[in-house]
């Protein structure tokens, strides 16, 4: 799976590697203290061979093939299936740590949801004047379609991934909200599974909190926030893909066979009388809720794009009616978009009365002059952003780019300044990497996983993309980055008991 | 069960049925071509093996001669070729991948690893390995996959998998029959003793059903053509007889479908190959109508697959809201 993210790539030549390094926060060793939660991984390492090491490599990938846990890349005639690569060393965060991480996520996916409610509702926040009108109802992805919608609980977002990235200890900062069909838990679950086999000993010397559980808690959400109006006790879910030659089929599989839901398509499922059914050998059954993994404009071909084989005509009428739940909820583009993204401090400050745990990446929104300004100033040192780009195309790492690049990116700026916005370039931190030189740093980012019913909460552990390249920052899978286990420790020193 | 993840599911076990069925027809086609009654001709068995795998003229229009190096090329290794073991544990995979999660880690991984593994087959590992063990490998490969089924849930699943399975056993074992049972084998006047090549013959018949074991411990005695018929078709005990099998594919569909909900012309089908097998029993088959008797029982097979089909890609429309209901509550998932 193309896992959508990329972050700002360092350029060889405008940066000294060695200082950018340095300056980084290394998330094992802080000068020349150990963190105590790697404490355990350090020991192991010093008797580790690289023999040993890249056998367990080899074991992992071989594992990973066979459980077919793979993505497709699209226009790849060669090999459609690849491996994202795994690295064999974890990422370990204190339960103190996580702590910081957890309630900071559940606040903001918390007032995420009460916006999203409140913008196809009452629109309290507009008539605030706490966010600009303009920011929500002129938004590309305000999607009409989706006013008046009662969700159960409330929740738009049953599933968030948060992406964030870290830069000391003790400071985050969210780089987006991922509110529509966020992917990689499956990666996060397998990472966790394979490296159980590979190190038990690690698990038997120090308590990390378990993460099985994450299966169980989404379905127990979606149930729980099945329409009222339905015809089976027991609600019925599907898993909806847009099939197996989907870059993230595996894990539509994945989800659907540890939830024990349905995996369909669009075209075993239509809608009569009200209502979604699947064709199944026996006839018609009841659909209630659809865990859909096709984005908003594929999902109605009656409302969206009239062309899509993707979806199912007709499911937004009964989506209004309250008699199937879709999940994520239709409409949630405005909420995790670029411009919408510097006014969620100002949301977990209106909806929950609170100060936002987590910080926001400061932000320049190229539609304000002064901001403009600045940013035309500052271009070699900024990253400039499409307001509705994504998986990091369309965007300018000012370090890395030349003066040519730079030039033609202004005169981008100049033509249409409401369609940008700028943010300091950030030295991710960097955690031990296994890589052909040895266990050596490299610049990761977390993706923890928000899951919204009755209640918000999240597992204990995260997905943890790792920028292979020495150097690099770009941490998505189709630019050289991998993945890794992510390690919330039960207890620590600092903390006392945690999360298990 | 999703009537297009059933159809697929039903694939899945047609192409694993093959791949054993070909591996097992390769391994005992070349224990043949090694005999002394085929020194200098050593085609000859293979062509037969064509020929029961359904492609002796597709063969030759891409291939030209019949060499045994090109037939097993065709049927192991040709990645064009839509029935070779390559393509058999491909589609298998590929089904399988489509409704994987209604199948067990096992059952997957028995399957996926063999597609890995099959992918690494070429000619020159071919030559080192050798034929018979290339063909053994693939058929413990299979083996595993269908142990494996062992332990699934046991909804629609299962019953889909016996109709695939049922299907093409149905189906490869009368084209076995069809192409074994000419000349010699088909002439009751002559005798079968053993050391011949005409008993040599029917023993590789039994093994390519895999009823050369079940055999000698049913009878305990050498071969005897009316009762290798009927262990193949119609004994009640015999593990792959087609009797059976047709009792499989008949429980298999009415697990899946429900046997009244399907067509009438289904179920008279499926009558007419039972009806059909039992006119074995009256012991004239080797009296000089067995050829039309085997003709008569590939197209009733034929006919039977045809409306497995048809009914597997029949799609219910709905019923009306009240029906509905009462479908609801009366189907479990």
């Amino acid at each position: 799976m193309a896992i959508q993210l990329m972050h700002q790539e360092l350029s060889k030549t405008s940066l000294n590697r060695t200082a950018e390094r340095a300056r980084a926060f290394n998330e094992m060793r802080l000068g020349d203290q150990l963190s105590p939660s790697y404490r355990n991984l350090d020991q192991w390492l010093r008797h580790a061979s690289t023999t040993e090491l890249e056998r367990q490599q080899r074991e992992a990938s071989k594992r990973f093939h066979r459980r077919g846990i793979t993505f497709t890349v699209y226009g790849d005639d060669s090999g459609t299936e690849r491996l994202i690569p795994f690295d064999l060393m974890p990422r370990i965060l204190g339960a103190k740590e996580w702590d910081l991480v957890s309630r900071g996520c559940i606040q903001r996916v918390t007032a995420l949801n009460a916006f999203l409610t409140d913008i196809y509702g009452r629109q309290e926040i507009l008539a605030a004047g706490r966010i600009p009108r303009e920011a929500v109802l002129g938004n590309r992805m305000w999607c009409p379609q989706a006013v008046g919608v009662a969700t159960p609980h409330g929740v738009h977002a049953h599933i968030a991934g948060v992406d964030l990235v870290r830069v000391s200890p003790s400071q985050w900062f969210v780089l987006e909200d991922n509110l529509r069909t966020p992917s990689g838990v499956s990666y996060m679950l397998e990472n966790r599974s394979a490296m159980m086999r590979l190190f038990p000993h690690l698990f038997q010397q120090q308590a990390i909190a378990p993460i099985d559980h994450y299966p169980a808690v989404l379905l127990a959400n979606l149930k729980a926030c099945a329409p009222r109006d339905r015809l089976n006790d027991d609600p019925q879910v599907v898993v909806l893909t847009p099939g197996s030659f989907n870059s993230a089929y595996f894990e539509h599989v994945y989800l659907a066979a540890r939830m024990g839901a349905i995996l369909v398509e669009g075209g075993d499922l239509f809608v009569d009388h009200g209502r979604v059914w699947r064709h199944t050998t026996t006839g018609p059954q009841a659909v209630d809720v659809i865990y859909r993994r096709v984005d908003d404009e594929y999902l109605d071909p009656a409302e969206f794009l009239g062309t899509s084989t993707l979806g199912v005509r007709g499911v937004m009428e009964v989506y209004r009616q309250g008699r199937v739940t879709i999940v994520n909820a239709v409409g949630n583009g405005v909420a995790d978009d670029k411009a919408t993204y510097i006014h969620v401090p100002e949301m977990i400050r209106f909806y929950l009365g609170e100060e936002p745990l987590l910080s926001n990446v400061p932000t320049y929104c190229c539609s304000k002059a002064d901001e403009l300004q600045y940013v035309l100033e500052h271009l070699h040192e900024l990253v400039v952003k499409e307001i509705h780009g994504s998986g990091g195309y369309g965007m300018l790492v000012g370090p890395a780019a030349t003066t040519a690049e730079r030039l033609a990116y202004r005169e981008r700026l100049l033509a249409d300044p409401a369609g940008f916005i700028a943010q300091p370039t950030l030295a991710l931190s960097t955690c031990p990497t296994f890589v052909a030189q040895g266990i050596a740093p490299r610049h990761v980012d977390l993706r923890p996983y928000v899951l919204s019913g009755a209640t918000t909460t999240l597992v204990p552990g995260a997905l943890t993309r790792v920028a292979l390249k020495e150097g690099s920052l770009v941490v998505n899978s189709s630019q050289g980055g991998g993945t890794k286990d992510t390690w919330v420790l039960c207890s620590d020193e600092l903390a006392g008991s945690g999360p298990c | 069960m999703l009537s297009r993840l059933a159809g697929n599911t039903v694939w899945m076990a047609r192409y694993q049925e093959r791949a054993e069925s070909l591996a097992r027809l390769t391994a005992v086609t070349q224990h043949l071509s090694l005999l002394p009654e085929y020194a200098g001709a050593a085609e000859a068995p293979w062509i037969d093996a064509l020929a029961v795998l359904g492609g002796v003229a597709a063969f030759t229009t891409r291939h030209g001669e019949v060499t045994p190096a090109a037939v097993l090329d065709h049927l192991l290794l040709d990645r064009d070729n839509p029935s070779s073991l390559y393509s058999c544990f491909r589609g298998a995979r590929d089904n399988a991948r489509t409704a994987r999660h209604l199948l067990s880690e096992a059952y997957w991984d028995a399957l996926n690893f063999t597609w890995l593994t099959a992918q690494a087959l070429d000619q020159d590992e071919l030559a080192m390995r050798g034929v018979d063990d290339v063909a053994q490998w693939a058929m413990q490969r299979c083996y595993l996959v269908r142990g494996a089924a062992e332990d699934l849930l046991r909804d629609e699943v299962p019953h889909a998998l016996m109709v695939g399975q049922a299907m093409e056993r149905g189906d490869h074992v009368a084209r076995l029959l069809a192409v074994f049972l000419r000349g010699e084998l088909a002439d009751p006047e002559i005798a079968v003793v053993p050391g011949t090549p005409t008993y040599r013959r029917w023993e590789a018949l039994l093994a390519a059903t895999a009823l050369d074991e079940s055999y000698r411990r049913a009878y305990s005695a050498a071969i005897d053509p009316e009762k290798a018929l009927r262990l193949i078709l119609t004994h009640p005990t015999s593990p792959r007889s087609l009797v059976v099998n047709m009792r499989r594919l008949s429980d298999g569909l009415d697990g899946l479908f429900g046997l009244a909900r399907l067509p009438q012309s289904t179920r008279d089908a499926l009558d007419r190959v039972t009806e059909h097998l039992a006119d074995a029993n009256d012991g004239a088959l080797l009296t000089g109508h067995l050829g039309t008797y085997l003709m008569t029982l590939t197209q009733l097979t034929d006919a039977v697959g045809e409306q497995v089909l048809a009914a597997l890609l029949h799609s219910p429309a709905p019923p009306a809201t009240s029906s509905m209901s009462q479908t609801q509550t009366q189907q479990s998932t």
